[in-house]
């Protein structure tokens, strides 16, 4: 696959290419469109060389015609073109610029493809001297087809219609076309072999500059043991250079990173500033403490949870559990003496006396919060003295 | 971000690794850097663990995580345990990078006076035991050492894994006596916290795996019985290593009560476990006691691929269980059901062995029935066997047949005669 991204960007490559480039015309967006067309088409062609020998041999016409069509369609842009730049390029020099312009884009399938018809065609290209005559030409293709090879009178033909659409001499054009391509089919085989034999030779070596395409390959080959084999061939001399201090490894023996330093403990006490833990520092406590809570092992485990939840009693039973208050009883239930400022009689005072009632039987309160009650009704009382003065 | 100040940054970042948005927040960690901010320590444990997702090859993961650690060095913030859990989780995913590195970063800690948590044990032992090259045991058996030194507190979600870690790696070793002291490790103060449910069933059933390999049948046979159904479910694989003990230390007349244990974990009707047991009893011959007991146990197993009544249906015989079955049968002496058995060849379209043809006919001349050695051989002269000549002049020779069972022997005689001409040729 390197050795075809090589000859390819090298080279001027595919003969179904070098066709739409003849085609088309240098604007690389017509490049794209033709390019993909033309692609389509030598896959269609590769199917069976009866159907082409068919459609050459029966309907040859026509087809040069549809071809010639399509050239004159797009020869009269490209001498459009051509008449508004100015200067008359030769074919060759517009191959030369198609082929410094052409990027290395084809899937692997298409390339696989065009490897396939490039080594056909470099076969039937040497015979082919490319002298004579369109129709001599063609007979010299159908033969070839009858040998199996189906992209070369594709070509040839085109070679020939683009010969024929310009007005340079005919046969001199079309010569010099065949010619150049050629000499790139050999350029192509030239780098592809060279690129071939390049890469061989990176591989044995192994250096580590090179790594990468090996590396690459061995991952795409087993993605399943990418963590150990991604690095190659260098894991297995790590592997026997370490088996021979295997021995002498220990957690003990072994140099360090050297990264930190060790903070002395004034720094340590500077630097631990009290920040509230933020939503992460949160949810990482959480986490941490679900990793060891187990559920319990047996009845003793269970009971201790319990009572730290309070769902169990903390044994043996201790009466005075939950007395906070350093208040006495009395102080709880006899609530009188806090009345004191309230009138003595009327709804008010019978109002008040039901609050008390109900203050002493509540367990719950502390005395502090039952004085605070009753001093909220004094003060409201108090702000709505003048309305009640009213009534 | 309302405002950009070095805690929104951080805590940013901080939530973008923990929700996989790993390059964002090397981005906005470069923006942390360029308004000349400082990121606290657990900012940096994030972005230390989420280096494996920034970068592909080791080298580089590793030369970034070293580039982190150095601005931490720059910005003077202490590393504390978690960032070398994180640094060895990431080294657990630089391959041969990591395996050098790790016992710098483990005295890099050391130096520091920070002391490992299980989560650093359990990095460092998958990072040197796990994969097809194994080191020697110096580091586990140091590891393990510390670890059952002291009791440990939770300090990093990943602690629980250590545990299963280290079984794996004994069991990879295949060292018994490492994974004792594991065991004792276990033991120590509150370490037993770290493994629940599930890691406990497979911390001990791989250590059950490694003793059916190590350990003599006696030890073997002691641990089955303690641990069984109490400390943790034996897995098939369990029982199969279990059965293989057994047949190695040539002490079969235990299969019987693995059968009843079998029954009971719910495995018989796994297609593995059936054969093994099967093959296993049905080998050799044994003495009378315990071929009456295998014989209990081909019943069993008949039952199971018979129609039961409840909602199960019923398991498909192949040719080796019922000829297994079979061979029990009548080496026990019980001829009905041997030929039951036999009948059921042709249902399933197989052919018994000769083997179990031998034994039938051994087992009806020993309980002296006629009948049903005739009738073996009018199968295999049915089946078509090259067989059934062999039988049926054994079945004249050692058999005392009365003339009617003569008849019917020298008919089925005629009957293959007809049918096949293999036969003939055999017999010229």
């Amino acid at each position: 696959m390197w050795s075809r991204v090589r000859g390819w960007g090298g080279a001027a490559g595919g003969s179904c290419r070098l066709a739409a480039r003849l085609l088309a015309g240098p604007a690389s967006g017509r490049e794209a469109a033709g390019a993909a067309r033309q692609e389509g088409r030598p896959g269609r062609l590769c199917l069976s060389s009866s159907k082409i020998q068919k459609l050459f041999s029966t309907s040859s016409v026509l087809s040069t015609e549809k071809v010639k069509s399509t050239a004159s369609e797009d020869s009269t842009t490209e001498v459009a073109s051509k008449s508004q730049e100015g200067t008359p390029e030769t074919p060759k020099q517009k191959l030369l610029d198609l082929i410094g312009n052409m990027k290395v884009e084809v899937s692997y399938r298409k390339k696989l493809q065009q490897l396939k018809t490039r080594e056909v065609k470099n076969q039937v290209t040497d015979k082919l001297e490319g002298t004579d005559g369109e129709g001599a030409v063609l007979q010299r293709t159908t033969e070839d087809i009858k040998r199996g090879k189906p992209l070369n009178p594709e070509l040839v033909k085109a070679v020939s219609a683009v010969a024929s659409s310009l007005p340079l001499n005919k046969k001199q054009t079309e010569s010099e076309l065949l010619a150049q391509l050629r000499r790139h089919e050999e350029t192509t085989d030239k780098q592809k072999k060279a690129g071939v034999i390049n890469i061989r030779n990176v591989i044995s070596e192994m250096a580590v500059k090179r790594e990468s395409r090996a590396r690459r390959g061995v991952r795409i080959s087993n993605r399943i043991s990418v963590d150990f084999d991604e690095d190659g061939q260098r894991i297995k001399s790590e592997r026997l250079s370490r088996q021979s201090s295997d021995s002498r490894r220990s957690l003990k023996v072994g140099r360090r990173l050297n990264i930190f330093t060790k903070a002395s403990t004034e720094t340590e006490k500077a630097l631990q500033t009290v920040s509230s833990p933020t939503i992460w520092d949160l949810e990482f406590a959480k986490e941490v403490a679900a990793v060891t809570a187990q559920p319990p092992r047996n009845g003793f485990e269970e009971m201790i949870q319990w009572t730290k939840e309070g769902i169990l009693w903390e044994y043996p039973i201790d009466n005075e559990a939950g007395m906070e208050d350093d208040a006495e009883f009395h102080e709880h239930i006899f609530l009188e003496k806090h009345l004191e400022d309230f009138p003595k009689q009327g709804p008010i005072r019978h109002f008040m006396e039901l609050v008390i009632c109900g203050l002493s039987k509540n367990p719950y309160l502390s005395v502090k919060q039952k004085i605070e009650h009753i001093e909220w009704f004094q003060k409201y009382f108090e702000e709505k003295k003048e309305y009640l003065q009213e009534i | 971000m309302p405002e950009k100040n070095a805690h929104s940054y951080c805590t940013m970042i901080r939530g973008m690794v923990k929700h996989g948005a790993s390059a964002k927040a090397y981005d906005m960690y470069i923006d942390l850097l360029n308004e000349r901010h400082k990121a606290d320590v657990h900012t940096f444990n994030a972005l230390i663990a989420a280096v494996p997702y920034l970068k592909e090859r080791f080298l580089e993961r590793w030369e970034l995580a070293k580039v982190f650690l150095n601005h931490m060095a720059q910005q003077k913030v202490q590393p504390n345990l978690l960032t070398f859990n994180a640094l060895l989780k990431t080294l657990r995913r630089c391959g041969g990078v990591g395996r050098s590195m790790s016992l710098s970063v483990i005295k890099e800690m050391e130096a520091l006076d920070i002391e490992p948590s299980l989560a650093t044990y359990n990095h460092l032992l998958s990072i040197l035991y796990k994969g097809v090259d194994l080191h020697s045991s110096g580091i586990i058996s140091e590891v393990i050492d510390d670890v059952g030194k002291r009791s440990f507190t939770p300090q990093d979600p990943d602690d629980v894994n250590f545990f299963p870690t280290a079984m794996q790696a004994c069991c990879d070793l295949k060292d018994i006596k490492l994974a004792y002291k594991l065991n004792k490790a276990l033991e120590k103060g509150d370490n037993w916290k770290f493994l629940d449910m599930d890691r406990l069933n497979t911390y001990w059933s791989k250590f059950f795996s490694l003793l059916c390999m190590m350990e003599q049948i006696d030890v073997v046979l002691k641990w089955y019985k303690e641990m069984s159904c109490s400390l943790f479910y034996p897995t098939p694989k369990n029982i199969l290593d279990l059965l293989q003990a057994l047949d190695a230390a040539n002490h079969l007349e235990v299969i019987p009560s693995v059968w009843e244990d079998v029954k009971q974990l719910g495995f018989n009707r796994r297609h593995d476990v059936l054969e093994e047991l099967l093959s296993l009893m049905s080998r050799d011959q044994h003495p009378k006691e315990i071929q009456v007991a295998f014989a209990s146990c081909a019943e069993d197993i008949k039952a199971v691929h018979e129609q039961s009544g409840r909602e199960q249906f019923p398991l498909e015989w192949t040719s080796s269980t019922l000829g297994h079955v079979a061979v029990l049968f009548s080496r026990a002496g019980r001829t009905q059901d041997a030929w039951n058995m036999m009948e059921r060849f042709q249902q399933i379209n197989r052919i018994p062995t000769d083997q179990v043809m031998d034994e039938f006919l051994n087992c009806a001349k020993q309980t002296n029935c006629p009948d049903e050695a005739i009738k073996l051989v009018k199968l295999a002269a049915a089946l078509g066997l090259p067989s059934s000549q062999r039988l049926k002049s054994r079945t004249e020779k050692e058999f005392e047949l009365s003339e009617k069972q003569r008849k019917t022997l020298e008919s089925i005689e005629s009957d293959s005669d007809s049918s096949d001409s293999d036969s003939d040729s055999d017999r010229d």
